[in-house]
């Protein structure tokens, strides 16, 4: 049985239930009922009626021992009567009243009491004790009580066949009401289980229905879905043969059908189209086939073969077009070929589309470089073969301006831009170079082999030329540079996409720095040691080519009006190194040892140019700068008194300037040295002071000395109280040691003024002149009265730099 | 006999008994202003002795009385001193409604100071029945003297009878409280 129909029989059973419990409420009803009402009808009226018996016994007795003559106290005797009189009357009152009335001889009774005590009252009243006349009222008392005791008798008997009775009635009842529940719960079982077996055999009936139902419902969705599948297999069946036909019909290919010996009997609308010819005019001809690499196709499909392949065709209206041709036979059930089939597909645009396919995939669009892909490639390959010891190259380039360029004149102009930095990238490498467009702004150059770092720096110099080169497009005339980044193979990376990384991190480095240039991952150390040593040899024959040039820097009095002296300084013309620093090629000198010999011939040249002034200005001193190693040369001061003696320079007009970083380091051949010079009458100086560990002790060692004060602390003069005060010590100490005080770099009059305040002795610096050479030197300085420094003219010399 | 009123009695009647403590101590002026402000309608004062013939005697646990028994005996006058309720109800002994009226039982417990738990009636035709002090404070039966405007006889079932309200509490009739409504009333005994 289902859930449902039990849930159904719910509100039957309760119903059965609530019967059942009301069925029971009302037995237990009747049977308390029954106990109760025994009690008060048995107790009440038995007790009515002996208490009646006993007031009447109890008023007897008073009145008879008042007929005996006794005196009785008249209250006792009132109230015994009056609570006889009540009795009486109750026994005419309530409910109870009247049951008792009920019983028999009841009322009589009580009509009989209520009689004799009319008959008592005026008597008690009036007579005495003793009197006659109570005598008689005493028997019909005793009477009385003789009829109650009697009605006690008969209220317990009547009490007793009422409770019967009601017992009876109750217990019949009772047993009515039993067999009606025992009935009711009969029936219920039985209705229930009536109910139960009909369910029971509904739900038989409806399974099987509904299993007969469904038996039928698949049986007919089979047939039904048999039969839709057999009408779309039709529908497809023919829908194919209508779209076969239509496909042929339609195909984008030429499709020809002959007979074996190759006569056409149909060709469709492509074939039409592509021959020129009508579908009529076509048919009834013969199909003539270009030979494939020596094969005609039309043939080995007569053979019983097929051909398939590409076939290219030369085309009246010229170009070359492609075709894909098949050829295929035709048989018939018995095997027997009866026509040919022949497709002819255009593929002339695919096989464009192939090559353009595979050049989008490796070169660039836009510039027509090959794309990073081959460019990866390329330097892949690039790297395999290298050959031992060999060497190659990656460069990273991103131009510098470009993004600006491309915001502000649009892509248009930006993308015409790559185009020519392209190709002018293309005509600044070897041939044997791929210059490729990584994306966007960035190109790649692969150098697959170099010999050094230069013939890279030499391409990228190259390079950097012809982009830097304006590009005029339209109206535009724009400038734009590059920053680089090398990489060299194997010693960078030993795999394309490594390189690239170092070429990339170079390339970011110049970015960082901020300019346009160009930088070898491997660091400057690498870029250095080779630049060095091309200055290294550059400056061996740098005498020979008599590139070296003396310029006069000037020195003033502390008024800056009256010329004191010079101070010689070294240039170096050199074409290919005019970029390099002074500071860093002396540095070069030094250490390679070739500054003993450059040191010479400018101690030689200085005091050649500056004997000509002295004659003209006798208390002019040149001051020229002295390397550590000329002075530990072991002939030094020979040198020199050698060199004043040819030049007829007074010694006492040559200032050497040392720094005093070669005072600290001092050994015994370097004081011997000094010593001996400044015996000669030479002077010398300490450069840079204050940039070191100034040392009073070392200034002591030079009796004869001047301090010449670091521009650093003239420069910051004006910005820094601090300069101020170390400046004004380093005069007072040295005006304390007997020395003077030679200020450089002093390029305002503020400067001035202050270091003339403080006492400074002599200045030099572009307030007054620039360095300049030695023919103009003379020309503007020697013999006439020095200019006023603000007049001269401010020329922007690329080289800053002091020496 | 003021902490023995003060107990089962409503807040406001205490916080009156408060204000005569207080009034005890300020003065006999605010004493009488408290004693004017405070309905008292039945206070265990002393009871005088009866003067005519005594209706009613309670004896046993109250404080109390005016015989040299140690009971209080109440005449007429003495009783109809006493608040008078009515009660409306039928019984098994008159027809129809009738209108009981009389002295609360609580009141008369109160006026002799009766404290116990059980009381013992005693009617004229020496009927004894048990009722518990409970019932006169829950059901307020009266000790009724008239009914139906009439003075209660002894022929009546006078002077005194115990009328319950049993037309107003369905629990009132049973066999158990009618025996309890003793007619004839002459004496209540207070058991501790």
């Amino acid at each position: 049985m289902s859930r449902r129909s039990l849930l159904a029989y719910v509100p039957l059973l309760a119903a059965v239930l609530v019967l059942v419990l009301g069925l029971f409420t009302v037995l237990l009803g009747l049977r308390s009922q029954q106990i109760e009402q025994r009690r008060d009808f048995r107790d009440d009226l038995i007790y009515f009626a002996a208490q009646f018996s006993r007031e009447a016994n109890v008023f007897e007795r008073l009145f008879a021992a008042a007929a005996r003559g006794e005196r009785i106290d008249p209250e006792a005797m009132s109230v015994a009567f009056d609570v006889l009189w009540s009795r009486v009357g109750g026994a005419f009152q309530g409910a109870l009243g009247k049951v008792y009335r009920e019983l028999p001889d009841g009322e009589a009774t009580a009509l009989a009491g209520r009689a004799l005590l009319a008959e008592i009252e005026p008597v008690l009243a009036s007579v005495g004790p003793g009197d006659p006349a109570l005598a008689p009222l005493q028997a019909r008392l005793l009477l009385l009580i003789e009829r109650l005791n009697n009605l006690v008798r008969e209220a317990s008997r009547f009490q007793q066949a009422q409770v019967e009775a009601r017992r009876d009635t109750f217990e019949s009842s009772y047993a009515r009401a039993l067999l009606m529940l025992g009935a009711a719960v009969l029936a219920g079982a039985l209705l229930v289980l009536l109910l139960l077996r009909r369910q029971r055999a509904l739900d038989a009936l409806r399974r099987e229905l509904e299993a007969h139902v469904a038996e039928r419902t698949a049986a007919l969705a089979r047939v039904n879905a048999d039969l839709r599948e057999e009408i779309n297999w039709r529908r497809r069946a023919h829908e194919a043969i209508r779209k076969l036909s239509l496909a042929l019909e339609q195909s984008p290919a030429a499709v020809v059908i002959t007979d074996p010996d190759g006569v056409i009997e149909y060709v469709n609308a492509r074939y039409a189209q592509a021959s020129g010819q009508s579908a009529l005019a076509a048919v009834g001809t013969r199909l003539v086939l270009a030979h494939a690499g020596g094969v005609d196709p039309l043939a080995r499909a007569r053979a019983g073969g097929s051909w398939q392949g590409e076939v290219q065709l030369d085309s009246a209206g010229g170009g070359e077009r492609w075709q894909n041709l098949s050829v295929a036979p035709v048989r018939a059930d018995d095997g027997r070929i009866t026509h040919l089939l022949v497709i002819q597909e255009d593929i002339t645009r695919r096989k464009h589309d192939e090559s353009q396919l595979l050049w989008r995939a490796h070169y660039d669009e836009l510039t027509g470089l090959p794309n990073r892909v081959l460019a990866l490639d390329r330097l892949g390959q690039a790297m395999r073969s290298i050959e031992r010891g060999a060497r190659g190259a990656l460069l990273f380039l991103d131009l510098d301006n470009f993004k600006a360029i491309n915001d502000r004149l649009g892509h248009d102009v930006g993308d015409r831009v790559l185009r020519e930095v392209a190709g002018r990238l293309g005509g600044a490498v070897r041939a044997e170079d791929t210059v490729a467009r990584f994306g966007g702004d960035e190109f790649l150059v692969v150098l697959p082999r170099i010999d050094d770092a230069l013939e890279v720096e030499r391409i990228i110099e190259r390079m950097s030329k012809a982009v830097a080169e304006p590009l005029r497009l339209g109206e535009h005339e724009l400038f734009t540079g590059f920053s680089l980044g090398a990489a060299l193979f194997p010693d960078d990376g030993r795999e394309p996409y490594a390189l690239l990384k170092a070429a990339d991190t170079a390339m970011y480095a110049v970015k960082a720095e901020g300019r346009a240039g160009f930088r070898f991952y491997t660091g400057r150390l690498n870029q250095l040691a080779h630049e060095r040593a091309r200055i290294e040899s550059a400056l061996r024959v740098a005498l020979v080519r008599n590139e070296f040039m003396l310029v006069y820097q000037p020195v003033f009095d502390a008024g800056g009006k009256a010329l004191v002296g010079a101070e010689a300084l070294l240039r170096w013309r050199n074409p290919e190194f005019a970029e390099v620093p002074v500071d860093r090629w002396i540095r070069i000198a030094e250490e390679s040892g070739a500054i003993v010999e450059i040191g010479d011939w400018v101690l030689r040249r200085a005091c050649e140019e500056a004997a000509a002034w002295v004659d003209a200005q006798p208390s002019l001193r040149i001051s020229v700068n002295l390397s550590a190693r000329q002075l530990r040369e072991n002939h030094f001061p020979g040198r020199v008194l050698e060199i004043l003696a040819g030049s007829r320079l007074p010694p006492a007009n040559l200032v050497l300037e040392i720094t005093e970083r070669l005072l600290l380091a001092d050994d015994g051949g370097t004081r011997e040295a000094i010593a001996t010079l400044e015996g000669a009458g030479v002077r010398f100086a300490i450069d840079d002071f204050g940039t070191g560990y100034s040392s009073l002790a070392m200034l002591k060692r030079l009796p004869s000395g001047m301090l010449k004060l670091d521009r650093s602390f003239i420069a910051d003069l004006e910005r820094d109280a601090s300069s101020g005060a170390l400046v004004e010590g380093a005069i007072t100490m040295a005006r304390a040691l007997g020395m003077k005080v030679v200020a450089e770099g002093v390029e305002t009059e503020a400067q001035r003024a202050f270091l003339a305040t403080h006492g400074c002795d002599f200045l030099q610096g572009w307030l007054f002149s620039r360095a300049v050479a030695a023919a103009d030197f003379a020309a503007r300085f020697i013999g006439r009265p020095p200019r006023p420094a603000r007049a001269l003219v401010v020329v922007p010399i690329a080289d800053a730099v002091r020496r | 006999m003021r902490t023995a009123a003060a107990e089962g009695i409503n807040p406001s009647r205490r916080r009156c008994l408060r204000v005569l403590a207080c009034a005890w101590l300020f003065g006999p002026a605010a004493l009488a202003a408290a004693a004017g402000a405070a309905p008292a309608p039945v206070q265990a004062t002393p009871l005088p002795a009866p003067q005519g013939r005594p209706l009613l005697r309670v004896r046993g646990a109250i404080s109390v009385h005016n015989t040299a028994e140690g009971a209080a005996a109440f005449d007429r006058t003495q009783i109809d001193a006493l608040p008078v309720e009515t009660i409306r109800t039928r019984t098994p002994w008159t027809d129809g409604v009738v209108a009981f009226e009389g002295p609360m039982l609580t009141d008369v417990l109160a006026r002799v100071g009766a404290e116990g738990r059980m009381l013992e009636l005693t009617a004229l035709n020496g009927y004894v029945a048990q009722v518990p002090v409970e019932d006169a404070e829950r059901y307020r039966p009266v000790l009724a003297l008239r009914a139906d405007g009439h003075t209660l006889g002894v022929r009546e079932r006078g002077p005194l009878w115990l009328i319950y309200p049993w037309d107003d509490f369905a629990e009132l009739r049973t066999e158990s409280i009618y025996r309890r409504a003793v007619w004839q009333l002459s004496e209540i005994v207070v058991e501790p």
